[in-house]
């Protein structure tokens, strides 16, 4: 099986991005490392409007976006800091508008192999401690170290 | 109530969030000894997919109106951990009412 530890990256941005500036800036990231195909970047700004991703996670602003599996070419995980908040709007409606200041793009190819590594995931955004270190220089080792624990 | 209760969880692409809070309610159902049948799908498929399950309870992470057919929860507590508990509370409580 495929795992996201191959293809794991961890990038910051220092300037301030509208929503589309970063959703775009991210779908080109996968799409030069060959994790998604051409069109993803079209196709995760329109899944984002229709179904938005911020969340409310303990300490933190932060948002999830992906595309359906079609776009997805090695599954992967691509984690965003933001020196300056972007605005997601809230996944399901409530809570109001997220300052998000770390974003999950998410590949995702065949969910069902990817519940280890969706399950690890949940629990890392429930965790205010771990959230606030992926800041950190040393928060790539700490997400790779928590994703292989849970056997991702 | 003698058979499993049907629980479909939905989000919009049926590929991250629903996968995740269905795991936690599967989860939960095994600690709290209960059995229940979690199905997944995208919430622009609500009302065939409803139909096709026999779904007794909905649990989606997108944005659903309510139903007069079935009881509609919000899911983002399954992936944030905040007000996990009470959700799931909730949930079972709506499990523990259904009549076959």
């Amino acid at each position: 099986m495929l795992s996201v530890l191959n293809s794991l990256q961890i990038t910051r941005f220092e300037q301030a991005l509208s929503r589309r500036e970063l959703l775009l800036k991210i779908a080109e990231i996968a799409i030069e490392n060959g994790w998604a195909k051409e069109g993803f970047a079209q196709a995760l700004l329109e899944r984002e409007e229709k179904y938005p991703t911020g969340i409310h996670a303990p300490g933190s602003g932060i948002a999830i976006p992906h595309a359906d599996a079609e776009w997805t070419l090695t599954p992967g995980l691509i984690v965003v800091v933001l020196d300056q908040p972007v605005v997601f709007e809230p996944m399901g409606g409530q809570g109001g508008e997220v300052q998000a200041n770390l974003v999950f793009l998410l590949l995702i190819s065949n969910p069902d192999d990817h519940v280890a590594f969706l399950s690890a995931l949940a629990d890392f955004i429930s965790d205010a401690g771990k959230l606030h270190q992926l800041r950190q220089p040393e928060g790539v080792t700490l997400l790779l170290n928590h994703l292989k624990q849970a056997g991702v | 109530m003698n058979r499993a209760a049907v629980i479909l969880v939905m989000c919009g692409s049926s590929i991250a969030t629903s996968t995740l809070a269905a795991v936690k309610i599967e989860e939960e159902a095994k600690r709290r000894n209960v059995s229940v049948v979690v199905k997944k799908g995208k919430v622009s498929d609500a009302d065939v997919l409803l139909q096709s399950t026999k779904a007794d309870i909905i649990v989606a992470t997108a944005v659903l109106p309510p139903r007069d057919d079935v009881p509609v929860f919000n899911g983002v507590p399954l992936l944030t951990g905040i007000g996990q508990k009470e959700l799931f509370d909730q949930i079972f409580d709506a499990v523990s009412k259904i009549k076959d």
